[in-house]
């Protein structure tokens, strides 16, 4: 086991970084604000590796089998959702993870959830 | 609250089925508490798979267990979680409610697997539940107050480690408490709630458990899952390791299988002449040589491919890999309006359709699934290369053009092409629109694929493979034989022999059919013996053009025949033919056997026919106006 922890360690002191761009190209602004007054922001738009926490998914229609779904795996207010990956072609999907599970949903599939309290950035964790 | 009695268990084996998320390691526990004892069939009328077994107690009960698909939700998304949801309500048609309904959940991640959990007991039936990998708890920091979670979920609890020998003892010890009835099962009492209040409290209630009954001793110090994500899901370094991923995969299934291929080829040849030495001269021998032996040839002759395909598919998705590929090409798929998860079944369909159909089992979508395998023929398989080669050689010249091309290269080049376009079109077109069509998947956290599932799996895949495919494959080649040989020619009679047989006259009989594509009465006979394997038809056209060379030469001698006696337009247009090639009597029947319906057979078979006509009349008929 030694030996596996070793490489993880030397693996993770690399920071993969040339495919973020700037802070300000990446982040759409959007001003929305939920009942409380806090600035709101849909899952499709955060930005990777930024984090939120969710406010409530919205449906997009009566029976929105996503939605419900996506509640059922744990996008349910509170919890803390961060963006772990883009995918390849056009940024789409995104890889989130939400407690201890890691997800993979089409940007289309995201914008159902609303978060609040987007962190400015929560990477490097390992720093 | 009320208790339940396990009725007549003298009379019958109590039936328990196992239930819970994807990812719980449930597969894992199933192959460990039934071994060998396994049955794997169909859910009536769905292509949902439907996994069985039994065990027996260490007080010698004998149980029969049902392997249910994993599901996060009884609000069902796909058939196979409809599956779930309808046996767990005990209303599935053709499947008796279960006794006993084992909910597994992985001990890590109880904060997705509760909710279902909580949901299961809602139905108020007899529930026992199973905490799974309950060996990687300590490595994670966490601590779980067992008796603390029985008394709050009402059900009794156990802790399992489906992937060691022995890991069931505690389940097992359960189990035999349940069927003596020393443990009265009480009947869980389901909370009176509406549908608005129920998400709210489910959740909650979620959290109350967590809170009472788990505990951190420490974060896990650097998280597997995080560092390696970083590399795999990465939209650079990702997309190398995928490629290189693949590219084994595909040298493996294409050329390192083919040595294995050869010698198993070889192996029936030689049975086929041995046995023909203890048979005498006339239709018996041809019937066993030719037909059975030579049949049987065609289905084993498969199974290097498909075991070495499997292999690699299991071990990539027991490691959790296989989502986090389906991740990265989604995108790509998604122009075809397909998931990521077609990508490994359409590639290893170039090496051959028919294991590549077989893999179309890890495409959860079920639309996606039936429009994979009817793209999957279209894939140019290597079985379609011997005829292209043929062709290619004997009419495309081989000279370069614009320095680097080959003129040969770039015919073959342009096959491939036609092929993967048409499958692109046809995808489009079976793409029903305004259809939700969704990806959400779990990313499952990495584990060492298990020596022992794996092996179970790919015994069952050989299995289901040889005994119900295989069957109709050699049914249908000693029908071919006997087409092929039945009547003999007339004594003093020219000409092969084929010729005077059966399928050799329906090869006259279509001919007015194919002639506006440009096709001989020639063509049209190896196209009917061709169907046993596409490859046979350059044997074939070397039979009827009655070559005398020997088996290996025969491509050879046909090349110089075949250019002085066809136009370029026909050979052209057998080319286009070839693109689609309908022709495929082991791809019809891989097809009717993993979707269980003729009617995708016959789809498949008229849709390929139409195209391969159209291409083929469209290319003869350009050819014959360009050269005039």
């Amino acid at each position: 086991m030694g030996i596996i922890d070793k490489i993880l360690k030397y693996l993770s002191s690399f920071k993969i970084c040339f495919c973020r761009m700037p802070m300000k190209a990446q982040m759409k602004v959007q001003n929305l604000f939920n009942e409380e007054g806090e600035r709101i922001i849909t899952l499709n738009t955060l930005p990777l590796y930024h984090s939120g926490i969710v406010d409530h998914v919205k449906a997009l229609s009566s029976h929105d089998i996503i939605a419900q779904r996506l509640g059922e795996l744990g996008f349910v207010p509170g919890e803390l959702v961060k963006v772990i990956a883009y995918g390849p072609l056009g940024k789409d999907p995104i890889a989130v993870e939400v407690g201890f599970t890691r997800f993979a949903l089409r940007r289309s599939e995201a914008c159902r959830v609303v978060l609040r309290q987007a962190s400015s950035c929560s990477e490097n964790s390992d720093s | 609250m009320s208790t339940v009695t396990v009725d007549n268990i003298f009379a019958r084996s109590l039936r328990v089925a196992l239930v819970g998320n994807p990812n719980c390691g449930k597969t894992a526990l199933f192959n460990q508490l039934t071994g060998s004892r396994q049955k794997v069939a169909n859910y009536a009328g769905v292509t949902v798979e439907r996994k069985s077994g039994y065990l027996v107690t260490p007080q010698g009960h004998k149980l029969q267990v049902l392997d249910l698909p994993g599901t996060y939700s009884l609000v069902a998304t796909s058939p196979d979680e409809a599956v779930t949801r309808d046996v767990c309500m005990g209303r599935y048609k053709g499947e008796p409610a279960p006794d006993l309904l084992v909910c597994v959940m992985a001990a890590t991640n109880l904060r997705l697997h509760l909710r279902f959990l909580l949901e299961l007991i809602q139905l108020g039936r007899p529930l026992v539940v199973v905490l799974n990998m309950a060996d990687v708890l300590e490595k994670h920091g966490i601590r779980i107050d067992v008796p603390r979670l029985q008394a709050e979920l009402g059900v009794p609890v156990v802790t399992a480690i489906g992937v060691r020998a022995g890991g069931t003892k505690n389940l097992l010890t359960l189990l035999d408490a349940v069927v003596s009835q020393e443990t009265v099962l009480q009947l869980p009492h389901p909370a009176m709630l509406s549908e608005g209040e129920e998400t709210a409290y489910v959740h909650e209630r979620v959290r109350q458990i967590l809170e009472m009954c788990v505990t951190h001793d420490h974060p896990i110090a650097i998280k597997l899952e995080e560092v390696l994500d970083r590399w795999v899901l990465h939209p650079v370094w990702g997309m190398v390791i995928l490629s290189i991923l693949l590219f084994i995969m595909f040298q493996a299934v294409f050329s390192w299988a083919q040595p294995f291929m050869d010698m198993i080829q070889d192996l029936m040849n030689k049975l086929g002449v041995l046995v023909g030495t203890f048979l005498p001269e006339g239709p018996l021998r041809g019937l066993i040589v030719e037909g059975v032996i030579g049949g049987a040839g065609t289905v084993v002759v498969f199974l290097p491919q498909i075991l070495i395909l499997f292999l690699w598919i299991l071990v990539l998705e027991e490691s959790g890999y296989l989502p986090r590929a389906a991740f990265l090409l989604d995108g790509f798929m998604a122009a075809a309006g397909l998931g990521g998860r077609s990508f490994i079944p359409l590639l290893s369909s170039f090496a051959c359709a028919v294991p590549g159909i077989m893999a179309t089992r890890t495409i959860q979508h079920a639309r996606d699934r039936m429009v994979t395998i009817l793209i999957a023929p279209l894939m140019t398989c290597s079985a379609r290369l011997p005829i292209y080669a043929l062709l290619i050689g004997a009419f495309v010249p081989n000279k370069a053009v614009m320095g680097v091309f080959n003129v040969q290269g770039l015919v073959l080049f342009i096959l491939y092409i036609a092929g993967i376009l048409s499958a692109l079109i046809v995808a489009r077109i079976l793409k029903k629109k305004g259809e939700e069509h969704f990806l959400l998947m779990e990313l499952p956290n990495y584990h060492w694929p298990s020596l022992r599932n794996v092996g179970l799996e790919l015994w069952q895949r050989a299995h289901i493979f040889l005994s119900r495919v295989g069957t109709i494959i050699v049914t249908l080649s000693i029908l071919l034989w006997a087409l092929s040989s039945f009547p003999a020619p007339p004594p003093g009679a020219t000409g092969a022999a084929l010729d005077w047989s059966l399928a050799g006259r329906i090869g006259h009989v279509l001919v007015p059919i194919f002639s506006p594509i440009g096709f001989n009465w020639q063509i049209c006979v190896a196209l009917i013996v061709g169907l046993a394997a596409r490859e046979v038809a350059v044997g074939a056209l070397g039979t009827v053009y009655a070559i005398a060379a020997s088996e290996s030469d025969v491509s050879g001698s046909l090349m110089p025949l075949l250019s002085a006696q066809w136009g370029l337009a026909t050979a052209f247009s057998l080319l286009a033919w070839y693109v689609y090639a309908p022709q495929c009597l082991s791809t019809l029947a891989i097809i009717r056997r993993e979707t269980g319906s003729w009617r995708m057979v016959w789809i498949t078979m008229v849709y390929l026919f139409a195209f391969a006509y159209g291409a083929a009349f469209l290319t003869y008929h350009v050819t014959c106006w360009l050269i005039g």
